[in-house]
């Protein structure tokens, strides 16, 4: 399609998915008003459902679109433009908490071979900021998203993503590239391993 | 030391603290302040070469090429038209010498 039509298309409106992705990639400012219209609570929704806190989602989602500006010429259409999206919100999401993860191990040896030895209890889960989370539930919540914090990435993925941001089991296996059994399988085992970490917290609690 | 039953409750409170939570508002800004950084990066990205290649830059070049080379030009057949013609005709034995003079 000639340059020229592209633009007008995207000018005017999007007829399809294929003359949107065309606009993006002609990087036209209309189409990134359109997609962040469209995209911007949903790529939120998810980033708030893996990071608790306002500020540090927001950063994440802003990432989540500046990367599907950079990277959106190499998107083969292999799967709808949503599930790609999400897809990149979710790496984003795991980088963040892997980062956080990591440093907190680095704290945790530092205090191990400094002069003054203290174990650091604290924890990115520990003082959460989810403005959807009644003060009631802090606790409650601050306690099964440390859980959610230990459980094995595809796990963790997969449990986030159906309890906490509400997507389908369908939606996740194309965000994933895996069968619909395997996240099945992968929930399962999340709730399994979640229930006998939050029994064991209970049981130690005093 | 907590019974079984109170453990289980506690546990199924937990689960169920993440169903009541509700659901939060991107904030107001965020459209305009990603927009922003989107096409800022773009800007900045076009400007560098459109900066080298842009027509202005292009015509300030050439007309600093021709004032250079007319100032060449000039400077050279000022000061060195005189000292060229000297060694040109030393050079093919032009030049009249004094002694050659003195003979005659």
């Amino acid at each position: 399609m000639h340059l020229n039509t592209i633009n007008k298309i995207a000018e005017k409106y999007f007829l399809t998915e294929t003359e949107f992705i065309e606009a993006l990639i002609l990087k036209t400012p209309k189409a990134y008003n359109k997609l962040l219209e469209d995209y911007q609570q949903k790529v939120f929704s998810t980033c708030i459902s893996f990071i608790p806190n306002r500020e540090d989602a927001e950063d994440v989602a802003q990432d989540v679109f500046i990367e599907v500006f950079n990277s959106v010429h190499k998107f083969k259409g292999n799967s709808k433009l949503s599930t790609w999206i999400y897809r990149i919100a979710t790496n984003k999401c795991l980088e963040f908490i892997r980062k956080h993860n990591t440093k907190k191990r680095f704290g945790f040896l530092q205090s191990l071979f400094s002069d003054n030895f203290s174990i650091d209890k604290t924890n990115y889960y520990t003082d959460i900021k989810h403005p959807g989370i009644v003060l009631e539930q802090k606790e409650t919540s601050e306690i099964i998203f440390k859980a959610i914090n230990t459980l094995p990435e595809q796990q963790r993925l997969v449990f986030t993503l159906h309890k906490i941001d509400g997507k389908s089991y369908n939606d996740i296996s194309e965000i994933i590239e895996k069968s619909i059994n395997s996240v099945e399988s992968l929930m399962h085992r999340a709730k399994h391993n979640l229930k006998q970490k939050l029994d064991y917290f209970y049981k130690n609690e005093f | 030391m907590e019974t079984t039953k109170q453990i289980e409750d506690k546990t199924a409170a937990a689960f169920n603290s993440l169903d009541i939570i509700s659901a939060v508002k991107v904030s107001p800004f965020f459209k305009e302040r990603t927009l922003n950084i989107l096409f800022k990066e773009e800007e900045q990205k076009v400007t560098f070469l459109e900066r080298v290649l842009s027509p202005q830059i292009q015509f300030v070049a050439i007309v600093a090429i021709v004032l250079i080379n007319v100032t060449t030009i000039y400077n050279y057949s000022e000061t060195n038209y005189n000292s060229d013609l000297n060694t040109f005709s030393e050079s093919y034995n032009l030049s009249v010498s004094e002694e050659t003079l003195i003979q005659f």
